[in-house]
């Protein structure tokens, strides 16, 4: 016979060729960042264009990249199905987190438009890391096998550990890399033998076949994989930096250049929800009674170290860091309570958490002094911004009560959600540390917003005007969080809609 | 997915009158207050607030004192997959507190007409938007949408002491305003959750029909007592309230013992009494002896006092536990007494705010040893002062005495020996008020007292004269308050079963 045929049928034995259709958005997006790496490598080594600083054009590009990603997925005629063999899966719940990811992917990216003015850093291959892990991101969530998993979150964290490390000429960026390398490679290690512990009591990878596999089954006969979920959750507990596991998260927040933790705190904790809420409320979700502890005790523990140690940070990144630890808590109550309004609420509350994180972000990187002489490293430096900058400081002020929860602001609306959950499904405990290690964040919040209006800094700085693109990212994001409750419906029916495909 | 959404939908049921007018009004003049250029700003602020009182005049007008129902109600849904919406309604009891809110914007923005001198449009914009936001924490018929708009007050306030306050103690007074306030109500967020989880609903016309169970009633009210009590002030939380006081603005002053204080206990009249019956009953010893406490060892701290601000912080927690000790007698005088008492308090304390507002401007202090001997150089300025500390200490004729007659009845009623020990209140309001007047007014003329520019202005008399009448009109003629209170009240009593 020909060998084309023969090539042709067998290759028609292995895949479905109408898959490929489902993922011409993650190939569109990695050949393009190929396309860009190349592009890049050649315009800054070329020396007939005098080796130009092409920083901005890449990162306008990469934008471009992202938007059309977004577009492919939109238009995709495949919407619901499994693909390549069960490997991949796409339904509403992963179109929309996928949609949800490229868009605060591009949000990232304005943020990092000014910084590379300001650091000097010429280096366009963060620009490429970032897409590189935004593709990973994309197959996380739709991955639907223990293996494609772990592939995916391992590469997603390799790109991490580099975009930690890449002041280069910065010892506090080195050692922030190389701690968040050494903690995640442990930690995905953990993942992986979590993995392969369950693989070898079940001998099954694929969630359906997982899910199945749970389904009636008699915890008496026998328990062991326990061991390897609860390995799995230490491995996504500490990505998700919740409570025992989150001792890297303020140095790495720390040491790596700010725009590099806005991209740290925005983006990958909504890839890992994901796959993190599919995992253990799908697979996992017949034998809920034996990991649900877990959960419950990690998320008190967040919400209450969040809350208390803030109180005592000096440092910017670091107040940010405690408070996104606290966040997670809150997060993981959504997770805890195992029914739908459960994932319902804590969708809600990431979206509100990522549009309050990237305000947050942005105003802290829209205060840069001429010749950058003046860096805004310690809380103490945002004194008296209200006589300098008094937009900015009412922006900042509004954000930092909502992410308080002070009525009638969006972070009240998101935590006043949890709390509902909490209590229908009787976490009264986990509520009342809820409610309580939000008071106790309000202190540090509010002392923010005092030195803002009322403290003399230690050295008085004269900040330049903020750039177009930052300036319309706090805008939106501001007025989104003010009125958000005159019509909070929306964002609720979009929540319900991604949510509610777990009942298929 | 195809994302296909009604975006419109809550325009289905939609109803509409004359509260969305008393709600936007305030915000669209903070809206042109923050365009218009900045020595417009304050014009614009008072015009709109005094035809935002004009329009609540309108609504007083037009409200039927023969039902007990909510009038001029309106609804909207806010998240139709949980089952809560807006409603808007007033009722009587809710009508004068927003009359009175409405009475006390203009005063506050004209009495800071030249003593604010940086920042005057955030200012007026911050006083707009916590107009508005007090008008809908009043008329407001879904007890979570209440909630949220009685915490959302904390933000211009604490802006407001922080900012425009006058020493440097002002940051902590804010701190401990907002912090004290914020805990006591996240207990009654857990509380409304609760209740939501019962009865699947938060409308308050729903709610008053639910039947709690007499446990989940003590804890719930419990729950909201840890809130109000806060905003009362009652002791031991009442630490608040002098601090933010001394440092606030002279406006900030006003709209704190105008208004602030009435949302404690419009929130144990319109939740805790008829929603939780066999609770309240439970706990009126406790609110009495805490009330009684809390009036006699006010009323003795204020007599330790030096500072001006201070003294009437302090008589305004004395008179709040008066209005309490009313609300838990649980019969309609009691009741109708403590929100006379109320409404008379707003007036009568405003103003001596405004008196004391009137020596700082001048004198730029408020130790009480500064001054003396007033009369020789401001007599006009000591006959008002006269006539509103005479209304403190309810002197038959000004507002206070029937408030505070009808709840010496009304307690005397369920207890006489609470009605004997908040009586000698009376008697040490009579102390201090006195005492106070004296040496502020009568006695040797200081020295640092001759100026040119002493006696009040043409713009504080104007500010004192409504002031003056209103509390005149309620003493002699207080019918005309308590007239359209006779139906409500006796509803609120009528759900909780304390009358048949």
């Amino acid at each position: 016979m020909d060998l084309l045929k023969l090539t042709t049928i067998s290759f028609h034995l292995i895949f479905n060729p109408l898959d490929f259709i489902v993922i011409y958005p993650e190939i569109f997006m990695i050949n393009a960042t190929f396309v860009l790496l190349i592009y890049g490598v050649i315009m800054t080594t070329t020396s007939t264009y005098h080796n130009p600083l092409i920083i901005r054009n890449i990162s306008m590009l990469a934008i471009y990249v992202l938007i059309f990603t977004g577009l492919l997925l939109s238009f995709n005629p495949i919407t619901n199905g499994l693909i390549f063999r069960n490997i991949f899966v796409i339904d509403n719940f992963v179109f929309f987190f996928k949609i949800f990811v490229l868009l605060s992917t591009v949000c990232a990216l304005l943020l990092k438009f000014d910084f590379y003015k300001q650091e000097n850093l010429n280096q366009f291959e963060s620009i490429i890391l970032v897409l590189l892990a935004t593709s990973s991101m994309l197959f996380l969530i739709a991955s639907h096998d223990l293996i494609i998993m772990y592939l995916s979150v391992e590469l997603q964290a390799l790109a991490f550990y580099i975009l930690a490390a890449s002041k280069r000429n910065s010892e506090f960026s080195t050692e922030a890399g190389l701690k968040y390398f050494i903690l995640g490679a442990f930690s995905s290690g953990i993942l992986l033998f979590g993995c392969s512990m369950l693989y070898g009591f079940t001998g099954l990878t694929n969630f359906s076949g997982l899910a199945k596999f749970f389904f009636g089954f008699n915890l008496m006969d026998s328990n062991q994989f326990l061991f390897g979920i609860l390995f799995i959750a230490v491995g996504f507990l500490f990505k998700l930096t919740a409570f025992p596991f989150h001792i890297w998260v303020p140095d790495v927040y720390e040491g790596a250049p700010t725009s590099v933790t806005s991209y740290f705190s925005i983006v990958p904790k909504i890839a890992v929800f994901a796959i993190f809420t599919k995992l253990f409320l799908f697979v996992f979700f017949e034998i809920f009674d034996s990991w649900q502890p877990i959960f419950v005790y990690c998320s008190a523990g967040s919400m209450i170290l969040g809350s208390i140690a803030a109180i005592f940070q000096k440092k910017i990144k670091r107040l940010l860091a405690f408070s996104s630890i606290g966040h997670m808590g809150y997060l993981l109550i959504g997770v805890c309570c195992g029914t739908l309004d459960g994932i319902m609420s804590t969708i809600v509350y990431l979206m509100i958490y990522t549009l309050i994180i990237i305000n947050i972000f942005a105003s802290i990187l829209a205060l840069k002094s001429e010749d950058n002489s003046f860096r805004i490293k310690y809380i103490e430096d945002f004194g008296l911004l209200s006589k300098s900058n008094p937009l900015l400081a009412i922006n900042m002020t509004l954000v930092l009560f909502s992410m308080a929860g002070i009525p009638p602001l969006a972070g009240f609306c998101s935590k006043f959600y949890i709390f509902f959950i909490a209590i229908k499904s009787s976490h009264y405990f986990l509520s009342i540390i809820g409610i309580l290690a939000s008071v106790i964040s309000c202190y540090f919040y509010i002392r923010f917003i005092k030195i803002i209006y009322f403290d003399k800094p230690k050295k008085w700085a004269v900040f330049q005007s903020m750039d177009r693109e930052k300036s319309l990212l706090l805008s939106i994001s501001l007025l989104i969080i003010i009125f958000f409750f005159c019509y909070p419906s929306l964002l609720f029916i979009l929540a319900h809609k991604a949510a509610i495909t777990f009942c298929f | 997915m195809r994302l296909s959404v009604k975006v419109f939908s809550f325009m289905s049921n939609y109803q509409f009158s004359i509260l969305s007018i008393l709600i936007i009004l305030p915000l669209i003049g903070a809206f042109v207050c923050a365009m218009a250029p900045r020595i417009y700003s304050k014009l614009v602020a008072l015009i709109v607030s005094l035809l935002n009182f004009l329009v609540s005049i309108l609504c007083w007008i037009q409200f039927d004192n023969s039902t007990p129902k909510f009038q001029f109600l309106e609804s909207f849904d806010w998240l139709s997959s949980l089952n809560i919406s807006i409603s808007l309604g007033i009722d009587g009891i809710s009508l004068f507190f927003v009359l009175l809110t409405t009475f006390l914007i203009p005063a506050c923005i004209l009495v800071s007409w030249v003593s604010v001198q940086f920042l005057i449009t955030e200012y007026c914009i911050a006083f707009l938007i916590l107009e508005s936001l007090l008008i809908l924490v009043f008329t407001m018929l879904d007890l979570l949408m209440f909630y949220i708009f009685f915490e959302s007050v904390l933000i211009p306030m604490f802006l407001i002491i922080g900012i425009w306050g006058s020493r440097e103690r002002k940051i902590r007074a804010a701190y401990q305003f907002f912090i004290y306030t914020l805990l006591g109500s996240v207990f009654m967020l857990l509380a409304i959750l609760i209740i939501y989880y019962q009865a699947g609903t938060t409308d308050i016309q729903i709610l008053l029909t639910t039947e709690f169970s007499e446990r989940r009633q003590i804890l719930l009210w419990l729950a909201f007592f840890a809130s109000f009590a806060v905003k009362v002030p009652m002791i031991p939380v009442h630490i608040w309230l002098p601090e933010a006081h001394v440092e606030a603005p002279t406006a900030g002053s006003v709209i704190l013992a105008g208004i602030l204080l009435k949302l404690g206990t419009y929130g144990f009249l319109r939740f805790s009494i008829p929603m939780f019956p066999e609770a309240t009953l439970f706990f009126t010893p406790l609110i009495y002896t805490m009330s009684v406490v809390a009036i006699i060892y006010t009323s003795l701290t204020t007599l330790r006092q030096v500072d001006l601000k201070k003294i009437i912080a302090y008589s305004s927690v004395a008179h709040m536990n008066f209005v309490t000790i009313g609300l838990f007698s649980c019969n309609i005088q009691g009741i109708e007494g403590s929100i006379f008492l109320m409404l008379s308090h707003g007036f009568v304390s405003s103003a001596l705010f405004l008196c004391i507002g009137v020596l700082y401007d001048r004198h730029k202090t408020r130790i009480l040893r500064y001054y003396g001997g007033c009369f020789y150089t401001m007599p006009v300025f000591s006959f008002i002062f006269l006539f509103f500390t005479l209304a403190n200490l309810s002197l038959p004729g000004t507002g206070s005495f029937p408030g505070e007659f009808l709840i010496l009845t009304g307690v005397f009623q369920q207890n006489t020996w609470v009605s004997i020990l908040a009586a000698t209140g009376m008697v040490l309001g009579a102390g201090y008020s006195l005492w106070l007047y004296n040496r502020v007014v009568f006695g040797n003329l200081k020295p640092s007292l001759i100026n040119t520019f002493s006696d009040v202005n043409r713009r504080e008399i104007c500010l004192f004269i409504p002031f003056i009448i209103a509390t005149l009109w309620m003493g002699v003629y207080p019918e005309l308050i308590l007239d359209s209170l006779h139906c409500s009240v006796s509803n609120v009593l009528q759900h909780g079963h304390f009358i048949y």
